[in-house]
């Protein structure tokens, strides 16, 4: 009994979290008169793929999915990257003012990165970042959520795995990537995947630092299809999909390390 | 034959010439960069513009111009705002494209080159612009903006549902609409309504003109609408016009046959769920897009408060701003605003976006006549624009979200819980002028 009403209720969340994707699936098919129809439609009323070859054409939709992937890959790599050096460090190391240096990389998680939007633009753009990569990702690199989140998973590594390792004259740096890496395997991909949709998703950030329509994001690139403001939301709806396809892929890739990360987390391990 | 050959091989080596001789002059392409929010249909209709400015004067000017997209109008403010914050101004663009939201940060900003100085040094004559456009674009007596993408309100109209409930012309004021209201109301059988006579909420846009009409002309907060300074304190308390605004719109509520929709209002009428709505003359295009064959559109000018409401309608949109980057380029910048808004650009711009010409040689232009004797629903919005006061000018308030919120829930809050119109009025110039008086105190 008790197992029933729970398989009802994760069929009924899977449709809620299910129901926008579908609809944006369905939407993407829709002729220009079924957003306005009465009653509202669910499904389109002829099936047409005009709306992506809207979508494609008006636009630079390959270039800005290229931009927004590779900045998602890079940031995503470079933050991973260097929140893991910094969470070792803090973990690891006796050194003075440790753990000053964690409240203060801690505290800084109170701030909303909006507050910072217009001093962190004026940085890039004194240091001549604008329309580059670097630019579009080197303010999100330092992540003191992923640092915190790290530093708390290493922790409960038991210490006695690295002195083994350096009694057999492990370096800090071969232990993290051989050992310690495969260890947390399943954080840093749930991290991993968060810092790629963070970055993939980000409107405001990428508009601000380029200017030339090569170095637009995906992101930028949908509004630019414009047609929403005359309640054509096709075209819009087809590129939803279109950038939505990466995100399913990663998911797919990642599946089970994702439900891993969940599980072990939930179970309190 | 020989002479011929001799004239072009003149004309040939005198061309040569002259090219080579402007490319020592014109070493380097001067590029203006121009911000705007114009995407989908207008952001061809952009597209164009600048390929032909690039194609011809650009080409004999040595100026290239770069249109670049920036988001929404308000992504392209926030935008130019973090520029003009900081020190280094060399990232703003020569002209930006902004609507009336824009208006505080811009007008007394030192980066700003007001439009009528660029005009004076290079001797443009101000007077071909339309006038109600000049002076929605004047602050303290000087045009700041050049407008570029203007409209006013419009009523819209589901004729076929005005001739099948057997109402003739649409209502000239708000009486009549409280008498064709009923008529158009439909109900079902068990009381749910399936078609409203009007939908929407009257607020900052609507009362622009509801409230500046009355009377011939009249004020809605002081230091003329915000065009001459910071305003202090609104009018429309003391000068009567909300009150008399509000008992007719009351009237029109009790009918039953007025929907309070603060969103959705465009899709409603395009579905035949209501009957009436108000939208920028700007729309015209979209709506009729958008109805297709469900119904015939009709337009006409906004329904008149009263029969003293003479004031017609104001001007809404946008303007090309100049801005000073450092770079020197302003007088290349000014080359092409004139472009912009030479009459032959203003009527492509026109015929592919719907906004009304500003530069009053277009209404002159054959081509222009021929245009509109095929489009009545578009000479019905110009010429409501004509025959308004140009100096009902919309307002120019800080705190223009809350502004907007203040009108909309109050007029709303009146209705549904049959509220006091005297004491309505009193609450909303009372939370307006909080606003103005908590945006003086930050400039003191």
């Amino acid at each position: 009994m008790k197992r029933h009403v729970r398989d009802i209720l994760v069929v009924l969340l899977a449709l809620i979290v299910l129901f926008p994707l579908w609809y944006a699936f369905s939407a993407s098919l829709f002729a220009r008169g079924d957003f306005t129809a009465t009653p509202a439609r669910l499904f389109p009323s002829v099936v047409t793929f005009s709306n992506y070859q809207r979508a494609f054409r008006s636009s630079n939709l390959g270039r800005y999915l290229y931009n927004s992937i590779v900045s998602a890959v890079l940031g995503t790599g470079l933050r991973l990257a260097v929140c893991m050096a910094a969470a070792y460090s803090l973990t690891t190391f006796e050194f003075k003012g440790r753990d000053a240096i964690f409240v203060i990389l801690v505290s800084t998680m109170l701030f909303p990165g909006d507050a910072l939007l217009i001093q962190n633009y004026q940085t890039i753009q004194k240091a001549g970042l604008t329309d580059t990569y670097l630019g579009l990702i080197i303010t999100g690199i330092l992540s003191p959520t992923a640092i915190f989140i790290l530093r708390q998973y290493f922790l409960t590594v038991s210490p006695e795995y690295r002195e083994a390792a350096y009694l057999e004259g492990c370096s800090d740096i071969r232990f993290m990537t051989t050992l310690l890496v495969p260890m947390s395997q399943s954080i840093i991909i749930a991290l991993c995947v968060q810092s790629f949709t963070q970055i993939f998703n980000d409107y405001l950030w990428p508009l601000l630092v380029t200017n030339t329509e090569a170095m637009r994001t995906v992101q930028v690139g949908i509004t630019m299809l414009g047609f929403a403001d005359t309640y054509d939301y096709g075209p819009q709806f087809a590129a939803i999909v279109v950038l939505t396809v990466p995100m399913i892929i990663v998911f797919l890739a990642l599946r089970n390390h994702i439900n891993e990360s969940v599980s072990t987390r939930f179970s309190g391990r | 034959m020989k002479k011929h050959f001799a004239s072009i091989l003149i004309l040939l080596s005198v061309s040569i010439l002259f090219a080579t001789g402007t490319k020592e002059e014109n070493p380097t392409v001067t590029t203006i960069t121009w911000w705007h929010s114009n995407s989908g249909l207008l952001q061809d209709a952009t597209d164009t513009m600048v390929k032909q400015f690039n194609d011809t004067i650009g080409k004999e000017e040595g100026i290239k111009v770069n249109a670049v997209y920036q988001g929404k109008a308000s992504d392209v403010l926030t935008k130019a705002k973090a520029i003009w914050q900081g020190t280094n101004y060399a990232d703003l663009p020569d002209i930006i494209q902004l609507d009336a939201q824009a208006i505080m940060d811009l007008r007394d900003n030192p980066r700003l080159i007001p439009a009528e100085s660029l005009a004076g040094e290079n001797a443009y004559d101000l007077g071909q612009i339309v006038e109600s456009t000049r002076l929605s674009q004047t602050y303290k007596g000087k045009m700041i903006g050049m407008p570029f993408n203007s409209s006013t309100i419009l009523l819209y109209y589901n004729k076929t549902a005005f001739e099948e409930a057997g109402i003739a012309q649409p209502p000239k004021d708000i009486d009549e609409m409280i008498a064709d209201a009923p008529l158009l109301l439909k109900k079902d059988e068990s009381g749910n309504v399936m078609r409203w006579a009007f939908s929407g909420v009257p607020t900052t846009y609507e009362l622009c003109a509801w409230l500046g009409q009355q009377n011939g002309l009249s004020l809605i907060c002081d230091q003329n609408n915000g065009h001459d300074g910071i305003p202090t304190k609104v009018l429309f308390d003391e000068n009567g016009t909300m009150e008399t605004f509000l008992a007719k719109w009351k009237r029109l509520y009790d009918t039953g046959a007025l929907e309070n929709a603060t969103s959705g209002v465009t899709a409603s009428f395009a579905s035949g769920r209501t009957t009436m709505m108000l939208a920028s003359t700007s729309q015209l295009t979209t709506v009729l897009d958008m109805v297709g064959n469900r119904f015939e559109v009709g337009v006409a000018y906004l329904p008149r408060v009263n029969d003293q409401a003479t004031g017609g309608v104001n001007i809404g949109g946008g303007a090309l701003y100049a801005l000073d980057n450092g770079s020197g380029h302003s007088k290349a910048a000014w080359k092409f605003i004139e472009f912009a808004v030479s009459k032959e650009q203003q009527l492509a711009w026109h015929v592919a976006t719907g906004y009304f010409p500003v530069n009053t040689g277009t209404y002159e232009l054959d081509a222009f006549k021929q245009h509109i004797k095929g489009q009545p629903l578009f000479a019905t919005a110009i010429q409501q624009m004509q025959n308004s006061n140009p100096k009902l000018q919309g307002i120019w308030v800080p705190s223009s979200y809350q502004i907007y919120y203040a009108f909309q829930s109050s007029i709303m809050k009146m209705l549904a819980e049959g509220k006091d119109i005297h004491q309505a009025t009193e609450e909303m110039a009372k939370e307006i002028n909080g606003y103005f008086a908590a945006y003086l105190a930050t400039q003191q």
